[in-house]
């Protein structure tokens, strides 16, 4: 009996210093500080044989991130936990900021593309064919090798007829799909059936189609119906390809998911041991080793997490009527607030239906002088006054001024055209403009009368948000204006989806939508109807469907539209910004189409005191350009000390 | 006793099939689908939906496109087989997202009911026993607050007063240190610190109003002539009030025991909503915004499964409290 104390004492004792020397065992042992080049927990995994060394990990030619821009301060340690939150359990917010690994990337400044995954890419000489050349020796996050394989897997699903989604639209060209060639692991090459000028574009455009065509085939194949009789169809298979929740499919992304919990409302990352992206030194990026991220739906707990400094850094998910009240945290909070651009040129757009459904309506609508009688009516200023605060700018409605398309002075110029044009508030102006156009009598109510007798009523859809009531307010200060013209206006608010689903089948009369776009040649359906969208739906539904559905084209909507099929034939990159203007000036001239309010408001972001390398500027607004993700946030890095 | 039991059980069946029937269709009733509504959020939230692409496709694999009774019955077909099917915002099967939610809303609504319960008891004697004394008035004054404050303003407010006075914010169930980490004391001894604000906020009318009819009730009964016999017999003040008089005036407050259930879940979903807490009510109001029909229909289902419940046990405790009820 003893005997067998001793043992289980000495037993104890053993485990108890075997804890103990794990403990003392400390990351501090492997390279620190800037001579390190990569994290010492991966130089750990290292020494302990589970993991190759650094130079096999990274490609021959790794892609070095950016550091040219204001607010980049120097090259940081390893090491730290990034705390934030995401607004929907599908983390869009967090793929915008590290979701991002597309073949070819948007500049941060958006003012062209970069390489990414592919060192080089060309066209033939017609635009028909695109070759990339891949990065050699990218690695998936379990070591697989990433090659032009994946690509080709990806096409080969947009083509199954079991797989439900198929090609996307810019794989077509005249409604016939591309073809898809790799000649060698490094080789990808896509042949059209025509010129196909802007693919490198829509490459590169957004987070959801790099995520869609960078697909692991040596793992998805264990789900794929071909490989695995077990499945006979591709649900499974779609269940398992979210790199966001599953975190056995390897991925590209700088952090990996460790854990995806009850939904999404919890969520942590770590590093990926085989990221691509080094930094000016040669060191392995990304900085942090993790990421915890929780759902956070409702927003006043945002506010709460920010204010209780639980926060270390948060692009997008902030409102711009908590301003003064994250100003007011800064100090306790121990952060600090930035205002970057939205880019928005209109919050909201008035939609002016061009295929409203009542006949008379839809005449007067396609009568210039009525829509500028309507543009006239709006009182901008209280608009930002009273909706805004007066934080934004009052003007007409465009897409970003901060667009490439009018990057040189010419092209500001326009766009400074474009903001002014009809964007005053008079009435007698419109009232003129009304009367001119023999729109002279008015009922007993003093309400104008349309040709055919009736009062002219216009119904003014007004979304039911819950976020804010910005749309709310506007649409009241517009009826106000309009009817000063003598023209009968009347707010509804659709419930439900009916308010998209009217936009988008083309039943209102006037509609509001936000607006932003900073690249027309991936997303033109603001300037050029060519989706069922915004102020054009049927014309739009007759583009997209090449004229099997909705209305066809008239008059500028014609025009407007030959240029768009201009730029996609246009190998000149400068030519196709010519067309973009040409239009812009369809819209100044024959225009209005749609009706601004109040523009550009800044976009907020949170940024913990010991969180380093935040650009302090920049783009926060339209998707496609996948902004803060272009700025390479791998590179910000967390001062342990002060956390 | 048994047979009431079981033929109460019996007619949960097709009380719940009814439930589930009209809360379905009442789901769907708005027009357009969950993809429609997606669109109109990423358009409201962020001003652009095209990261949402090929719809169509989607709406295929989600059977958007069947008609509603076939929906229904692949729905309810899985659901007594315990597969509640898949919720399309979270793209998860719902019984991973609600099990523990409902354990926290068992835990809130339980928990407020036992302190609405113990703290309107012993006040109602009180007050009662102290009929017009400057404390019954106090009583009094603070029982109308209660009940003319709502709940979600309570909340409110206490968020605001936690955090400008003591720097606290008040929000979750957990602080972030224990969040997600496994549970251990220091996590329940985390949750507990955080669990009395929802629990006294949900409980806070309630308690209020069951004040004022205990109150009521007992000052009923200590009227009565057995009470004056009692006393006459020279029993204690003490034995007179506790064994006699609150024996027969604590009835009624048994029976709206079942019916008080219903408001404490409603209350704790609109405070979760407030303060932030893991709990099916804010889940349930946004799948209900997005028509996420199966965690919708799902949340309601077990929300009622818990109101049937509730309610039989009310009745078994009224029916063993007082020996006068039959179960005819």
């Amino acid at each position: 009996m003893k005997r067998v104390k001793q043992i289980l004492s000495m037993l104890c004792l053993l485990l108890l210093t075997g804890c103990a020397e794990n403990r003392v065992e400390e990351l501090t042992d492997y390279p620190n500080g800037l001579e390190a080049k990569e994290a010492p927990i991966l130089a750990k995994r290292v020494t302990e044989g589970k993991l190759p060394p650094v130079e096999q990990r990274l490609p021959q030619n790794p892609l070095v991130a950016k550091t040219d821009f204001d607010g980049y301060e120097a090259p940081g340690p390893y090491g730290g936990t990034w705390h934030r939150f995401h607004t929907h359990p599908e983390l869009g917010t967090w793929k915008m900021t590290a979701g991002y690994a597309p073949l070819i990337r948007w500049k941060f400044d958006a003012s062209g593309l970069e390489p990414g995954l592919a060192e080089s890419w060309e066209f033939n000489e017609d635009g028909s064919m695109l070759t990339l050349h891949l990065r050699k020796g990218v690695k998936w996050s379990d070591g697989h090798p990433y090659t032009s394989e994946s690509f080709a897997f990806y096409y080969e699903l947009c083509q199954d007829e079991r797989h439900k989604y198929g090609a996307p639209v810019w794989c077509k060209v005249d409604g016939k799909p591309m073809a898809v060639e790799t000649p060698d692991d490094y080789t990808l090459v896509m042949k059209f059936a025509g010129p196909n000028w802007l693919v490198p574009l829509w490459l590169a455009t957004g987070f959801w189609w790099c995520n869609q065509y960078n697909i692991p085939k040596h793992y998805m194949n264990q789900f794929h119906p071909d490989y695995n009789p077990e499945y006979t169809d591709f649900i499974e298979f779609e269940r398992q390809d979210r790199p966001y929740q599953n975190p056995r499919r390897p991925t590209l992304w700088p952090w990996r998911i460790t854990k995806y919990e009850k939904g999404g409302f919890r969520v942590q990352l770590e590093r990926n041991p085989y990221y691509y992206v080094v930094d000016e030194l040669g060191r392995q990026l990304p900085y942090i080793d993790r990421v915890k991220t929780s759902l956070v739906p409702e927003p006043q707990v945002r506010v709460l997490k920010i204010l209780a400094g639980e926060i270390d850094c948060q692009y997008r998910g902030m409102e711009l009527r908590d301003l003064a009240l994250y100003l007011k945290g800064e100090k306790k909070g121990g952060y600090q607030v930035r205002q970057w651009k939205s880019t928005a040129g209109a919050q909201p757009a008035i939609l002016i239906n061009w295929t409203a459904p009542e006949p008379a309506l839809r005449a007067l609508i396609r009568e210039q002088r009525f829509r500028k009688a309507l543009a006239y009516g709006i009182d901008r200023v209280k608009c930002n006054e009273i909706a805004w605060r007066g934080l934004l700018q009052p003007q007409a409605a465009t897409v970003s001024q901060e667009g490439w398309h009018f990057a040189d002075a010419d092209g500001q110029k326009l766009f400074e055209e474009w903001k002014r044009a009809d964007a005053d508030f008079d009435i007698d102006k419109g009232n003129a403009l009304l009367d001119d156009m023999g729109l002279t009598r008015r009922d007993k109510d003093g309400y104008r009368l349309r040709p055919d007798g009736k009062r002219i009523e216009m119904l003014m859809d007004v979304p039911s948000s819950n976020l804010n009531s910005q749309e709310n307010d506007i649409g009241l200060i517009v009826q106000e204006g309009w009817e000063q013209l003598g023209l009968r206006t009347m707010l509804y608010t659709p419930p439900g989806a009916e308010l998209s689903l009217r936009r988008t089948l083309g039943k209102f009369t006037i509609s509001m939508h936000g607006e932003a776009e900073m690249d027309l040649f991936t997303y033109p359906d603001w300037v050029f109807p060519t989706l069922p969208k915004y102020w054009h739906p049927k014309v739009g539904k007759w583009y997209e469907t090449g004229g099997e559905k909705g209305e066809p084209p008239t008059g500028p909507l014609k025009r407007l539209l030959d240029l768009y099929d201009a730029i996609k034939r246009e190998p000149d990159e400068k030519q196709r910004h010519q067309y973009v203007r040409d239009a812009v000036r369809i819209h100044i001239d024959e225009g209005p189409f749609h009706l601004g309010s109040a523009a550009r408001s800044p976009a907020l972001l949170v940024v913990a005191n010991h969180f380093h390398n935040v650009p302090n500027d920049g783009i926060l607004g339209p998707w496609a350009i996948v902004t803060p993700a272009t700025s390479y946030p791998e590179q910000c890095w967390i001062d342990e000390e002060k956390q | 006793m048994g047979t009431y039991i079981l033929r109460r059980g019996l007619l949960a069946i097709p009380t719940l099939l009814a439930i589930s029937i009209i809360s379905f269709i009442i789901i769907q009733l708005p027009q357009g689908d969950y993809l429609d509504r997606e669109i109109q959020r990423l358009e409201e939230e962020f001003g652009d939906s095209s990261s949402l692409t090929q719809v169509e496709e989607l709406r295929e694999r989600y059977g958007l496109n069947e008609p509603l009774w076939k929906r229904y019955f692949i729905w309810m077909g899985g659901f007594v087989r315990g597969n509640f099917g898949e919720s399309f915002e979270y793209k998860r099967e719902v019984h991973e997202l609600i099990w523990d939610r409902i354990a926290f809303t068992l835990i809130i609504s339980i928990g407020s009911l036992v302190f609405t319960y113990v703290a309107a008891i012993p006040l109602g004697i009180y007050s009662a026993t102290h009929q017009y004394n400057w404390s019954d008035h106090f009583l009094t004054f603070l029982s109308f607050v209660g009940m003319s404050l709502p709940a979600f303003l309570v909340a409110l407010s206490l968020m605001v007063f936690a955090f400008d006075i003591f720097g606290i914010p008040l929000f979750g169930l957990f602080s972030a240190y224990y969040e997600g980490a496994p549970w251990s004391w220091g996590k329940l001894g985390d949750l507990i610190k955080h669990l009395w604000i929802p629990v006294i906020v949900v409980g806070v009318n309630g308690t209020a109003s069951l004040m004022r009819i205990m109150r009521g009730n007992l000052l009923d009964v200590l009227g009565q002539p057995f009470v004056q016999t009692a006393r006459a017999k020279g029993l204690r003040e003490i034995i007179v009030v506790g064994k006699h008089a609150v024996r027969i005036a604590i009835n009624p407050l048994i029976s709206i025991l079942g019916m008080s259930l219903p408001s404490i879940l409603s209350g704790s979903a609109i405070v979760s909503i407030v303060l932030g807490l893991p709990t099916v009510g804010p889940i349930l109001l946004r799948s209900l915004l997005n028509e996420d029909i199966y965690l919708a229909g799902t949340l309601l289902m077990m929300l009622s499964l818990l109101l049937v419940i509730g309610n039989l046990l009310a009745d078994i405790a009224l029916a063993w409290v007082d020996p006068r009820i039959r179960y005819e």
